[in-house]
């Protein structure tokens, strides 16, 4: 376990890793995001109070919990960077911002169109709208103060601050449909106890999270990936590699 | 439900039957199918940027990688040695 944790902070052998990693999860994202998008529009039942316009679920709940965990690695490297100055975690926390942005756009996107046709408008200063809103910035914020520096190890110490302070966010979206109740429906998915949604709804949906979390997974790595061969093009291992390419 | 609907994967009576009992109903979800398929198509183009972009700008590092080894390699006319890896 731990030399595998060491391996990881070494970027040779992370550029290899990955690229046999990306090959195989690439292929069953797109074959997870396909079947979890038809069975949400086509298979699934619609709800008998929100009749199909619910089918926005499959796609606005599996990007708005990524965006969430995204952050947690995000701040996570973020704090790795800080105390113990791996690269990788400079490299990790920068790729995982903008995956973020998009995906917190997209919930807030679809959100947005869902809420249309079942609450009357496109946009309210709900709590729970309002604070994903805030996670966007943050995320935006992370990729634009990391182009602001000049000198990149100070750009990740300032990003890795910013994103760390940007956790009592997190708390604030989970619980903001409980404090606040207003149009934002609470969560239908438990982890202990019965869930408030029917099976036939609740297997898509969680095939769609899984979709997410493994189209996170591949983005974050290419990115990486792309990053990595840009900072190592002066790196011998790198040369090596274009060279036998 | 009854076996009026479309199949979208049988084998043998069983398998993914279609809620909607056309592609036209479908496509009209009760008045609602221009919200939910135009979601759907937004999150679509990005979430195929976010794969494309990268994978773009990874090809373009490694070309120009490629065409400075062999720019190096012409100017020397030896092959760069390999480093030692660094951390």
């Amino acid at each position: 376990m731990w030399t595998f944790i060491h391996k990881l902070g070494s970027p040779p052998w992370f550029f290899r890793f990955s690229g046999t990693l990306v090959r195989w999860l690439l292929p069953i994202t797109v074959t997870l995001l396909l079947v979890g998008a038809i069975w949400g529009l086509l298979v699934a039942p619609p709800d008998f109070r929100q009749g199909n316009s619910y089918r926005i679920i499959y796609i606005h709940v599996p990007a708005a919990v990524v965006a969430l965990a995204g952050y947690y690695l995000m701040a996570f490297a973020g704090a790795v960077s800080l105390i113990w100055r791996i690269k990788m975690a400079d490299v990790t926390m920068r790729a995982s911002a903008p995956v973020g942005a998009i995906l917190t756009a997209i919930a807030l996107v679809t959100g947005a169109i869902w809420g249309k046709p079942t609450w009357g408008t496109w946009w309210i200063w709900d709590a729970r709208i309002t604070s994903m809103l805030i996670l966007l910035f943050l995320y935006l914020g992370v990729v634009a103060l990391f182009e602001a520096y000049e000198n990149k190890t100070a750009a990740a110490r300032a990003c890795a601050v910013l994103s760390l302070v940007g956790m009592v966010n997190i708390p604030i979206i989970y619980k903001s449909v409980d404090w606040w109740y207003s149009l934002h429906q609470p969560a239908s998915i438990k982890f202990s106890g019965e869930s408030a949604i029917d099976s036939s709804m609740l297997y898509p949906l969680l095939l769609m999270i899984v979709a997410f979390y493994f189209l996170f997974t591949v983005t974050l790595l290419l990115n990486m990936r792309a990053e990595l061969v840009w900072t190592h093009r002066e790196s011998g291992w790198l040369k090596q590699l274009v060279g036998d390419s | 439900m009854d076996s009026q609907g479309v199949w979208l994967v049988e084998t043998a009576g069983r398998g993914l039957l279609m809620y909607f009992e056309s592609l036209a109903a479908a496509w009209d979800m009760d008045g609602h199918g221009l919200y939910v398929w135009s979601a759907y198509a937004l999150t679509a183009l990005p979430l195929v940027l976010m794969v494309w972009l990268p994978v773009k700008r990874m090809r373009q590092h490694w070309r120009w990688l490629q065409a400075e080894q062999r720019r190096s390699g012409a100017a020397t006319g030896a092959q760069t040695p390999a480093m030692e890896s660094d951390r």
